[in-house]
């Protein structure tokens, strides 16, 4: 026993030592900082002699120590944009390798072009796997190992709160592509900008649609219960209210593989005159085709709105009685689609050999608005850039991207703090299928009206166009 | 509350009993490994998923192969890897070199479920696969039996036609596994070496031999489970993760070892998932608790019958 | 004690380290940054080798104690505007409450029937904080007030490393107390210990509190200082990690745990790509688009392996319990420390010893 008593007051000793030593060390770090601060101020004003302001401003924005993006891309052989992606579990390992995919695509098609200011673009990823502290983990090593000069991407919002902050602390442009979350525009940070449609725009466009429908009362929501299902349904069933149409929600745990009690229970009660999957990938499959086998839709009475996964042609294999089921499309429709996303397409393919999920499109879009304003601000000075990110105005895969509200047009106090940086109005599209085994782009356009192919907002039930 | 009528009830029943001889199905294999080696397998439904991804691909590739001999390939495949794991990681857990084989094994096989679930992804990608049902059903309507395609209508209860095949193949599985456990040489050999290792070397049965034989026919049996059950379910290189937390439950309600415990525990955990998720008053949330009812279940039986229905005693 | 042990001398050498590290790493946040989460993930696994490796108890519910302290500290936080230090220490005791029901609960199981019990326990706690999301945040996560009104990560470097020393301390205390040697005889044999009139389940539950408490206070720091918490942390596969980490450092001593948990954490980090000779990158960079295919993406001299290096640790995982048992840092300490007595010798001597002195007092 004595022994193990020494021990425990040695170990105090350190402890009380390291105590007092954690003291000292942090005041001398800050110490430090100041210095750089005062570094800082100096190349400034060597390189603008007179203006004298901006000297102020500098001194109060002096970026934290470790940032080591280049300002200029004549000091540096490739540009370096950080990708943030989900790739191993608890995150999205699909969405997260689909992304990566067309990132590089996006990389590719730039460099082949002669890169962006006459110098190559490199992506650098980082696997977040959904969590915050890896989020904050990947921004630093981007920021501060990499001396990247942007970030653009990440799946999941959990990991891109806490990476907005990072975003923001080193004063790094960002564009996320696939992050539901409110605050992560809401904060309204400089360098942040988002391209995801914001789930309640979405789910407006849904409630635009579904209003166009005669004789709906009752809609049920099978969601799944992740950041993104959850807001998405309680939005879209919020939105439904307002014209006075009844909902009832189920949300479902990922990877819970059988739906059948669910399916019976909704048989049981009202008839609903539409039953929305907002579950994705595998989840949403599966609930479909149980829907489907167990005669709840689509019939005479009910509409079946499928998740849009259901424009992959794997939809006929998982889900073989679908047909009349719609799905939404964000994008351009496919009579519209540009060369882009044509060429994108074709890319992804070689890969995968399915139809690019939305965010892939997403990733490769954020990737080429990025480029797009580091080419336009001419340098890579984070504020140019932020500015010609503002001032974004290009035609992509998924449609034209523009920032209305940022640091020139405040946003409204009539609009939502997110709208800050955030891309408006991604075109909602729904495409019913008519046929069996039919491919999504022979398939009916019924929403909106200017692009419809059969001249009717829904195909009822059992008849051929 | 006013959905809940008999009607209700019974086909909340019929889903139960259905699901629960699918999920009896998962888990079989694992009870084979459990009563034998005397270990749980992490690795289990990773085994589960490699066997439909290779009833997948033989299908894409010889599209008029008879499901049932794939079946069968399928099993084969995870056999073999299933028995290579055991020669390389397993073996010096049954010369007793191991001080706490249980938490080893647990360890090892979760090491190797990381290992083929990523190296899965790597390969077949992450987007969600599945191979349509074996066989259509005839159209048939005699009133109180209507049969399509895809579904049935047993008294106006649908009922999934691929479902309705796997559960198929669980009870032929589980009666052959029975059969072969009872009548073979080899089966006999391995009922001995799980009640009495010494005993049975004595009588001339190596256990060690016996040990990689029972960890082979277990991921077999996982794998045949999943090429059969691939038509029921979506396919992603993750689909083994619940597979395998639902195996344990139901191991462990049906009594960990017991073959005809595995169905029952199945039984159990379907109908109590069924009811639950049915009966459940708030229905947004009814699914989302939909696996802790399983689990809560599961937990009341480990703390008050830790061995389960058919389970002997340890 | 006689001579000054090798492995005493390392100690100081690396605390000298671990308190300089920020001095050294001047102006690479991202460096300190790793290190101040691994010093999270070497308090969960050096917590689990005391449960486990001293106690025997083979738990998944760790992960489970760190989500209930930080879910109590951060909805303190929010709804009743605790602050953090408050919300922590209240946190940290809900741990420790959930702790003695679930010590209790998991008095009669033993080995693979404790591990499915704590796992159905761990997944039960995550579904509902997923499911209530109106209490919870559910998946779309809660903020936690930050610890510190500080973007520099120096100073909650300091709070991680001191928090892994002091729960070192007393984990080391208690390991080499009467108490450490009641856990060790129930590990090896409960009959004959509490026959022996050691006292079980005073001792079992003890072993659960103590060290859920840690895993909470750990839980509940990090996440106040990384200021967001989401139901996803508590998955299985992050508490199988936690286990293997303890194991690939060495389940039967402390500090090999943690630095298992250290060595693992910055592997990781590592992995997220491979240095590439520069005579490979030719003719990899005319095989990129099928590199691609695979998830792997080719820099300027290095290969991105983010999907890959799961593999890589599933197989380390693997090898090293086939080939190295006691783990891999382990080993290592003690062949270092070999000129003077290694630790597990001392143990076991003084094991031995006590186990006589117990003996003869009772008789």
């Amino acid at each position: 026993m004595f022994r193990t008593k020494r021990y425990i007051y040695a170990l105090l000793i350190l402890v009380v030592a390291a105590l007092i030593f954690a003291a000292c060390a942090t005041p001398e770090v800050i110490e430090k900082e100041v210095i750089v601060t005062v570094e800082v101020e100096k190349e400034v004003e060597v390189e603008k002699e007179v203006v004298v302001t901006e000297i102020v401003e500098v001194e109060a924005e002096a970026p934290p120590v470790g940032r080591c993006a280049p300002m200029d891309a004549a000091d540096v052989e490739v540009i370096k944009i950080g990708v943030p992606l989900p790739m191993s579990a608890p995150g999205a390992v699909g969405g997260g390798l689909a992304m990566q995919y067309a990132v590089n695509i996006a990389v590719d098609q730039l460099n082949a072009d002669g890169g962006v200011l006459g110098k190559p673009v490199q992506p650098v990823f980082y696997d977040t796997a959904s969590l915050p502290e890896r989020g904050t983990a990947a921004m630093e090593y981007f920021i501060t190992q990499e001396c990247v000069v942007a970030v653009v991407g990440e799946y999941h919002s959990s990991a891109g709160v806490a990476e907005k902050e990072v975003a923001h602390k080193y004063h790094i442009p960002t564009v996320f592509a696939e992050t539901w979350n409110d605050t992560i525009t809401g904060a309204g940070y400089a360098e942040v900008f988002r391209i995801a449609p914001a789930s309640s725009m979405v789910a407006a466009a849904d409630v635009n649609y579904i209003s166009n429908l005669e004789g709906i009362e009752f809609v049920v929501i099978v969601t799944e219960n992740t950041d993104y299902g959850l807001p998405a349904a309680d939005q879209t069933a919020e939105a439904l209210a307002t014209i006075g149409i009844e909902t009832e929600i189920y949300s479902a745990d990922k990877g819970v593989a059988d739906y059948s009690a669910i399916i019976t229970r909704i048989q049981a009660g009202p008839v609903p005159d539409i039953v929305m999957t907002l579950t994705t990938g595998e989840d949403s499959y599966n609930f479909e085709n149980q829907a489907i086998e167990a005669g709840l839709m689509p019939t005479a009475d009910t509409i079946c709105i499928a998740n849009q996964v259901a424009i992959q042609p794997a939809f006929w294999d998982a889900v073989p009685g679908g047909n009349y089921c719609s799905f939404r499309k964000v994008g351009l429709v496919p009579a519209l689609a540009n060369e882009v996303t044509q060429t994108f397409e074709a890319e992804y393919r070689k890969r995968f050999d399915i139809f690019p999920e939305s965010y892939a499109l997403e990733a490769y879009d954020a990737m080429m608005i990025m480029a797009n304003a580091i080419e336009n601000a001419g340098s890579l000075d984070p504020d140019a850039i932020i500015t010609a990110l503002e001032a974004t105005d290009i035609t992509l895969a998924q449609g034209r991207y523009y920032f209305p509200y940022g640091s020139d047009n405040p946003v409204p106090d009539d609009e939502p703090d997110w709208m800050w940086h955030q891309w408006p109005d991604p075109a909602v599209l729904f495409i019913q299928y008519f046929e069996e085994g039919q491919s999504a782009t022979d398939a009916a356009v019924i929403f909106p009206e200017v692009y419809q192919t059969h001249d009717t907002f829904l195909i009822p039930f059992g008849e051929t166009p | 509350m006013d959905y809940i009528t008999g009607q209700f009830l019974v086909n909340l029943l019929m889903n139960g009993i259905l699901i629960g001889l699918i999920y009896g199905l998962m888990a079989l294999g694992l009870t084979l490994i459990f009563s034998v080696l005397g270990i749980v397998s992490f690795a289990h439904g990773e085994f589960y998923m490699i066997g439909g991804y290779v009833v997948y691909y033989l299908l894409q590739a010889f599209g008029n192969l008879e499901p049932m001999i794939a079946i069968l390939i399928a099993g084969a495949v995870t056999f073999v890897i299933g028995v290579i794991f055991e020669l390389l990681f397993l073996q010096p857990m049954g010369k007793g070199d191991i001080e706490r084989p249980g938490e080893y094994a647990i360890l090892l096989t979760f090491g190797l479920a990381f290992f083929l679930q990523h190296v899965m992804i790597g390969i077949v990608g992450p987007f969600p696969t599945k191979v349509d049902r074996f066989y259509d059903f005839a159209e048939i309507d005699w009133g109180w039996l209507r049969m399509k395609a895809a579904t049935v209508w047993f008294f106006d209860m649908p009922i999934s036609s691929s479902r309705l095949i796997a559960t198929g193949v669980a009870v032929v599985l589980t009666a052959l596994m029975i059969w072969f456990m009872s009548k073979t040489w080899t089966g006999r050999g391995l009922q001995a070496v799980s009640q009495d290792r010494q005993a049975a070397s004595v009588v001339g049965i190596n256990p060690s031999h016996m040990n990689t034989l029972a960890f082979g026919l277990g991921t077999m049996l996982a794998g045949m489970s999943g090429a059969a059950l691939v038509t029921v379910f979506a396919w992603v290189p993750w689909v083994g993760m619940p597979a395998s937390s639902k195996s344990f439950i139901i191991i462990v309600l049906g009594g960990m070892g017991s073959m005809p415990g595995a169905l029952l525990g199945g039984l159990v955990l379907g109908i109590v998932e069924s009811f639950g998720a049915g009966l459940y008053p708030d229905p947004s949330k009814a699914l989302a608790y939909k696996d802790a009812f399983g689990l809560l279940v599961f937990a009341l039986v480990l703390l008050v019958k830790p061995t389960g229905f058919f389970g002997r005693k340890l | 004690m006689k001579r000054i042990p090798i492995q005493g001398v390392l100690l100081v050498l690396l605390l000298i380290f671990a308190f300089a590290f920020p001095r050294i790493m001047q102006g690479q946040p991202y460096w300190l940054y790793v290190a101040l989460q691994s010093f999270f993930w070497a308090m969960m696994a050096a917590s689990w080798a005391l449960l486990a490796g001293y106690a025997g108890q083979f738990s998944f519910a760790h992960i489970a104690f760190m989500g209930i302290a930080s879910y109590t500290s951060g909805i303190l936080g929010r709804d009743l505007g605790w602050s953090p230090i408050s919300g922590i220490i209240l946190g940290t005791l809900m741990a420790g409450l959930v702790g003695v029901l679930v010590g209790y609960l998991c008095l009669r199981l033993r080995r693979t029937y404790l591990a499915l019990f704590t796992i159905a326990f761990s997944e039960i706690v995550r579904l509902i904080i997923n499911a209530e999301h109106e209490f919870t945040g559910g998946p779309m996560g809660l903020y936690m007030e930050p610890l510190l009104e500080t973007t520099s990560y120096v100073p909650t470097y300091y709070i991680m490393l001191v928090a892994l020393i002091v729960s070192l301390a007393i984990m080391y205390a208690i390991a080499n107390s009467r108490l450490g040697l009641f856990l060790r005889s129930i590990r090896e044999d409960e009959e004959a210990a509490a026959a022996m009139g050691v006292h079980v389940v005073r001792y079992k539950i003890l072993a659960f509190v103590i060290t859920s408490m840690i895993a909470g206070i750990a839980g509940a720091l990090d996440h106040h200082i990384i200021g967001f918490i989401a139901p996803n942390e508590l998955m299985i596969p992050r508490m199988s990690l936690v286990i293997a980490m303890a194991v690939i450092g060495g389940t039967e001593s402390l500090i090999s745990a943690s630095l298992g948990a250290i060595f693992i954490h910055f592997a990781m980090e590592w992995l997220q790509k491979i240095p590439v000779p520069a005579s490979w990158m030719p003719s990899l960079r005319e095989n990129t688009a099928t590199l691609q295919q695979f998830g792997l993406s080719l820099g300027e001299g290095y290969l991105q392996t983010n999907a890959w290096r799961m593999v890589l640790f599933g197989l380390m995982l693997m090898l090293t319990l086939r080939f190295w048992r006691n783990g891999l840092i382990q080993p290592l300490l003690e062949k270092i420390g070999r000129q003077g007595v290694a630790e597990e010798t001392v143990a076991k001597r003084k094991f031995s010893q006590e186990e006589n002195e117990i003996e003869g007092t009772e008789a």
